[in-house]
């Protein structure tokens, strides 16, 4: 058993969130709905951010989340790739420096090392020395994916990874990020809210609507 | 012969009391962001109180704690009471606030996300306060050090109370722009109001500089 699964009921001031759902190994999952209906809340509460009400998370049967059990990891151990809908980069440190920050390795050099790596994949290793503020948002993207990458996460969360790119941006990324997210091996969740995007990056939809999932195909 | 000493105790108290405030005021404002809307209230009120106080009643608070009746007194057996630590002590209460509230304010501006990223990536709350939070906050990190360190030097009040005037070792420029006043040494009280102010004046200046360049 290689996978993610999720149950969780969760309240927030008036809005109800019930979702439960399963991501098999190798799988992306395009999870559907329209602003406001807990796309990005169903991500923070698998990430740790958010505490659901009841129910349980799991990562190839290790409990991240279980009511009935009383676990609850905090956020840093939970091992969660998150790409920010901002992708939330820090902007005084350069983007070598960003992508290094996940990789769990004493020795700086090895660090280095294997964060230009990530950054060559991508195709950003050019750009190493500069800060998040010099670049474009599509080269943004790629950085904060770059560091996702080399923190060695078992599963993918990507939060509306277009909505801060123009045409010409998401036309760029798009081979390259349809590769890496097929290739990654783990289980992948793709929050959009744009069904030709969902269709063109995932393997299997969800629609979110009101709070509540409804499985699809 | 004029003497000097009263710049270089005002420094000393600046100097010190300064680098532990910096300490302690980003320890507290880190502390009290966290415990925001529980008891956040009761931290801000007890560490802002110095800056609304006179310093006199700041002063009186810093005998009865560390005078030689006073709790930390009769515990050790001694006092820094009258010593060149008192002019630390008094200066880092009394501007405390000052740092505490702009490193605080600063703190606060930090994107949340970015502090989420950095947990997801495996980061301490150690390593997150160092490594994000205070970096993105320094420009206010520094006005507010900056501010403390200006009001170090020209701290009176409380100095008074706990270290008195005893030249060379806590008569500080204040005290002897005081003294020298009430004396009608005018020469001597417009030299060190005079030296003050442009020193206050440059630790200011160039806090504007170091927070435009940062910004």
């Amino acid at each position: 058993m290689s996978s993610l699964d999720v149950l969780f009921k969760e309240t927030v001031g008036t809005f109800h969130l019930d979702v439960s759902f399963h991501v098999e190994r190798g799988e992306v999952v395009g999870l559907l709905g329209r602003s406001g209906n807990g796309k990005s809340l169903t991500l923070r509460t698998i990430a740790g951010i958010q505490r659901p009400t009841e129910g349980s998370i799991s990562i190839d049967g290790r409990y991240l989340f279980d009511s009935s059990r009383k676990i609850d990891l905090p956020v840093r151990e939970r091992n969660v790739g998150y790409l920010f809908q901002s992708y939330a980069l820090f902007p005084r440190m350069t983007v070598i420096q960003n992508v290094m920050c996940g990789i769990r390795e004493k020795d700086r050099g090895k660090r280095r090392e294997k964060g230009m790596d990530m950054l060559s994949l991508l195709q950003m290793e050019g750009y190493a020395s500069r800060f998040p503020g010099q670049l474009s948002g599509g080269q943004q993207q790629r950085v904060a994916l770059a560091r996702m990458l080399a923190s060695g996460p078992d599963i993918l969360m990507l939060d509306e990874p277009f909505s801060a790119l123009d045409q010409e941006s998401k036309a760029e990324i798009d081979e390259k990020l349809i590769g890496l997210l097929h290739s990654f091996g783990g289980p992948v969740v793709f929050v959009s809210h744009d069904p030709d995007e969902v269709a063109r990056y995932c393997t299997r939809t969800l629609s979110i609507a009101d709070g509540y999932l409804h499985q699809g195909t | 012969m004029f003497d000097v000493s009263p710049l270089w105790v005002s420094i000393r108290a600046a100097v010190f009391s300064t680098a532990i405030e910096f300490v302690a005021g980003l320890f507290c404002a880190h502390k009290a962001l966290r415990l925001e809307g529980r008891h956040a209230w009761v931290l801000d009120t007890v560490l802002t109180l110095p800056m609304v106080m006179p310093p006199t009643v700041t002063g009186f608070f810093l005998l009865v704690i560390f005078g030689r009746n006073g709790f930390i007194g009769r515990f050790t057996g001694t006092t820094i009471i009258f010593t060149w630590q008192a002019t630390v002590l008094a200066a880092a209460v009394v501007s405390f606030p000052l740092l505490y509230r702009s490193a605080k304010g600063a703190m606060k501006q930090v994107d949340q996300d970015h502090i989420w990223a950095a947990r997801t990536l495996g980061f301490s709350e150690t390593k997150i306060l160092w490594r994000i939070i205070v970096p993105e906050a320094w420009p206010g990190i520094v006005a507010g050090t900056a501010l403390a360190f200006a009001r170090s030097l020209g701290e009176f009040g409380a100095t008074m109370m706990v270290a008195g005037n005893i030249p060379g070792r806590t008569q500080t420029i204040p005290m002897a722009i005081y003294f020298a006043t009430v004396g009608g040494d005018m020469r001597t009280a417009w030299i060190w109001v005079v030296v003050i102010t442009v020193v206050s004046a440059c630790s200011l200046a160039l806090m504007a500089k170091f927070s435009k360049e940062d910004a």
